[in-house]
């Protein structure tokens, strides 16, 4: 039931030259990764980068092209039925059963994954209380909030205590203190030793979430390390962002040399990165360029993402 | 391409279809009247045209003899009433959960298969269209519309009738994706069965070349076996029914099937 | 997304009530009419019953108020609803220079458009199909119009009251099918119980069926001007409770 993956027994999925194909387009092509029992694993990319289409094939929703993949050891293509009984997958679009309530929702999830009636309760008890929606536990699901039907989803996708859990997008749409609420409820559940796989094009929801990660573009994985390595890699310590009028932009993009390893110019923005911020930003002003506004910051994945593709991940 | 080939997942397990069932009792209990309204509809049709209209029929031909029109129109009646149910939970139910609210997505996420989900909503059409048609038979019944002792094998005829009637409209479910559509379908297919599948005349009073194209709709051989059995005129002819009925039963869930499969996985 | 699942489910049980194009707004009639009126029609000889014609025309003329009545109150029901609650389409015209009365106004003129668009191809097919037997048959055409927006206005004036959709379940199935079915439509009503018939008298879809029936098959009588003052004033009534409120549900 559970042969062993050829690359160790703590990797939970091996991937290699996993690839997907819909008609004339290529969503998937020819990734490579591997994610450890007990980690969170990111895939980090723009919308239609290729993330969702892996992350459905992983899930058993969707038949892969080409490639291998196994999950939990098992192949998705022959052993769906065992492999999802062992998953929870917190899909991109909520598809909360609107027909039914809270507790009847994870009810019902709890049968399809026939877990017994007498732990279901219980289980469910503690689910709703993990994700605070104790009192409205009999309101039916389509008056909850955003954030809320967020929460139900991550709950419903705990009902079989599952080894690994899928996560497409957990905090799109939502209001900051919905995002944090969820983060934090994930941050949680990465204590308690499961395995989160998740996708998103925010950085600052990689950087917190994500102790190794893959950035996807255009159906290809670019980039592959911690949140910490992908910036020492790719980008500089800190990261200068100036605001500048026209002429000023002309006068700074004259005479650049030895300000910055590297410029980016955004239409709104110029980033500069440097070791030191502080130091460029003194030696512009030495030139003579004056700044409509000045930040001095740390470098981010975003950053990272820019440096590889040359476009930013929200665009 | 081998790949995606042996996706193709193993038949249906009783055990999950029924968990699909079990969903549908559960939202029910939160409409209920829409399942209560069901059965109205045949009723007043009964009324209102098998009895209002049906003082002024004279008597209609029928298996070599005549039937007053009550007589002849309740058994219609009671295959539309599965016709009904078929319709609400094959095709509309199925629908909106495909389209609209994605709840097939979720439980595909689970281990139900997608030939689970398909086998549980036909069961559930089924019951709902039996819940429609026992009520009506027990209507017909109190009427004295019920002439023959093989009346009592209509329930299992309501059963087929609304297995066979659920499995077509999951076919429906399975082609259509805008809820325009929902209404070409109503007014294409459902509506013209519903008015000349021998429900409200006899076959007989058609053109002879049109014949034919009636006798092949399903809903024809539903009011024809109901008719045979409620009037106890049955015979050979009457097994034809049965035979056509089962294999629009077993043909149409393996269509529908695939055709779900393919909206869901991709 | 909220519960328009349950709209659409029931606007689509209800057939007859949106037509979205031509053809299908043809083919209703068509086949109603072949079914009902050629087929069952060919099983009834009596013709005294229906005041001299044959019955496929005398349905023809019910089907064609019955319908238009249906689409009356099925376009101030989850429509209305939808705009009121769902997607609040009147509380952002509220915020326009448009006053609750024009909105009302608005909407009503809208659904006459809609019911045009349903009676004029009906019509059409009865004539096609020999049911019409006089030029005045022109007439039954504004008459179905009035019929249905006398529905709509008092549905609307229902629907602006209401917090959940439930109840329109309970309408179409106890209020709207029932009326479709014991208003002459189908049948003479003198086949009723004399209680019955009290009631019969006493709904909008009689006196449209009557009228409509007088403009097409029979001769006009005076009785005619009853019916259609009943129309009038049920029409009128329904706008001005509509609009009062409309009122109050929009500017609390």
């Amino acid at each position: 039931m559970t042969p062993s993956a050829s690359s160790g027994s703590d990797a939970l999925i091996v991937a290699s030259g996993l690839s997907k194909r819909f008609e004339s387009l290529i969503a998937v092509d020819g990734v490579e990764f591997e994610v450890r029992r007990g980690e969170v694993f990111g895939f980090l990319g723009p919308n239609g980068a290729g993330k969702t289409s892996t992350m459905r094939m992983i899930g058993c929703t969707s038949p892969r092209t080409s490639g291998e993949l196994r999950v939990m050891g098992m192949d998705p293509a022959t052993h769906a039925s065992e492999i999802k009984a062992r998953l929870g997958v917190v899909p991109q679009a909520d598809n909360l059963d609107i027909e039914l309530t809270v507790r009847e929702n994870l009810e019902m999830y709890a049968r399809y994954f026939d877990v017994p009636r007498d732990t279901a309760a219980e289980r469910i008890d503690e689910l709703i209380d993990f994700v605070q929606l104790r009192d409205k536990a009999t309101s039916k699901v389509d008056p909850l909030s955003g954030g809320m039907k967020r929460r139900l989803t991550i709950a419903r996708a705990l009902v079989n205590r599952p080894d690994l859990i899928l996560l497409d997008e957990p905090t799109t749409g939502l209001d900051p203190q919905a995002r944090h609420l969820v983060w934090e409820r994930l941050y949680r559940l990465k204590q308690s030793g499961v395995t989160l796989v998740i996708t998103t094009h925010y950085m600052d929801e990689a950087e917190q979430l994500c102790d190794r990660l893959v950035v996807m573009d255009k159906a290809k994985i670019v980039a592959e390390g911690s949140p910490r390595q992908l910036i020492e890699r790719y980008s500089t310590r800190e990261v200068l962002e100036l605001r500048l009028t026209d002429p000023a932009r002309k006068k700074l993009a004259a005479s650049l040399d030895g300000l910055a390893e590297r410029a980016e110019w955004l239409p709104d923005r110029v980033l500069l990165y440097t070791p030191s911020g502080d130091t460029a930003l003194a030696s512009i002003h030495e030139r003579g360029i004056e700044t409509d506004s000045a930040l001095v910051r740390r470098a981010t994945l975003e950053d990272v993402f820019l440096t590889i593709t040359g476009r930013s991940l929200i665009e | 391409m081998a790949i995606e080939a042996a996706h193709a997942s193993p038949p249906p397990s009783l055990h999950r279809a029924v968990k699909l069932v079990q969903r549908n009792i559960l939202a029910y209990k939160h409409y209920w009247i829409a399942l209560v309204s069901g059965f109205f509809e045949p009723v007043f049709y009964l009324a209102a045209v098998g009895f209002g209209v049906g003082r002024y029929v004279e008597s209609v031909p029928y298996a070599g003899t005549t039937l007053d029109y009550a007589s002849f129109l309740a058994p219609g009646m009671l295959a539309a009433s599965t016709l009904n149910g078929a319709i609400f939970d094959g095709f509309f139910g199925p629908f909106f959960k495909l389209n609209w609210m994605k709840t097939y997505d979720g439980i595909v996420t689970t281990p139900m298969s997608i030939p689970d989900i398909a086998l549980g909503e036909v069961l559930w059409a089924l019951i709902r269209g039996t819940i429609y048609g026992t009520g009506f038979l027990i209507v017909m019944t109190a009427l004295g519309l019920v002439h023959s002792p093989w009346g009592a094998l209509a329930l299992p005829a309501i059963m087929l009738s609304g297995g066979a009637l659920s499995a077509g409209a999951m076919i429906l479910t399975g082609v259509t994706k805008e809820i325009a559509s929902l209404e070409k379908v109503m007014t294409l297919v459902v509506f013209p069965l519903f008015l000349f599948s021998g429900t409200f005349f006899p076959v007989s009073l058609y053109p002879e070349y049109l014949r034919p194209v009636v006798q092949a709709t399903p809903l024809y051989h539903s009011a024809s076996l109901l008719r045979a059995l409620t009037t106890g005129e049955v015979g050979l002819g009457t097994l034809w029914h049965v035979v056509y009925l089962v294999a629009m039963l077993v043909i149409a869930s393996i269509v529908a099937t695939r055709l779900i499969r393919r909206r869901l996985i991709s | 997304m909220r519960a328009r699942k349950i709209v659409r489910r029931n606007w689509l049980v209800h057939w007859r009530s949106r037509r979205s194009s031509l053809l299908l707004s043809v083919l209703t009639p068509v086949m109603f009419l072949s079914a009902m009126g050629l087929g069952l029609g060919s099983l009834v000889q009596e013709r005294n019953a229906f005041g001299g014609v044959e019955y496929a025309a005398f349905f023809a003329t019910g089907i064609l108020a019955a319908s238009c009545m249906q689409t009356g109150f099925f376009s101030a029901t989850y429509p209305v609803m939808s705009k009121i609650t769902w997607q609040r389409n009147y509380e952002a015209l509220v915020a326009s220079p448009l006053s609750v009365r024009d909105i009302f106004l608005g909407e009503l003129s809208w659904m006459g458009i809609v019911l045009a668009q349903l009676a004029i191809p009906f019509l059409a097919v009865m004539t096609l199909f020999g049911f019409v037997h006089s030029f005045a048959a022109v007439l039954a055409i504004p008459v179905v119009i009035l019929l249905g927006l006398a529905c709509a206005a008092a549905t609307f004036a229902f629907t602006a009251t209401l917090q959940t959709d439930e109840p329109f379940t309970w309408m179409f199935r106890f209020i709207v099918t029932p009326l479709f079915l014991l208003s002459g439509t189908f049948f003479p009503i003198a086949e009723l119980p004399s209680w019955a018939q009290v009631l019969a008298h006493l709904t909008p879809l009689f006196h449209g069926v009557e009228l409509v029936r007088m403009l097409t098959l029979y001769d006009l009588e005076v009785t005619a001007l009853w019916h259609l003052t009943y129309l009038l004033v049920l029409l009128a009534a329904g706008i001005m409770l509509g609009i009062r409120n409309l009122e109050r549900r929009l500017l609390p």
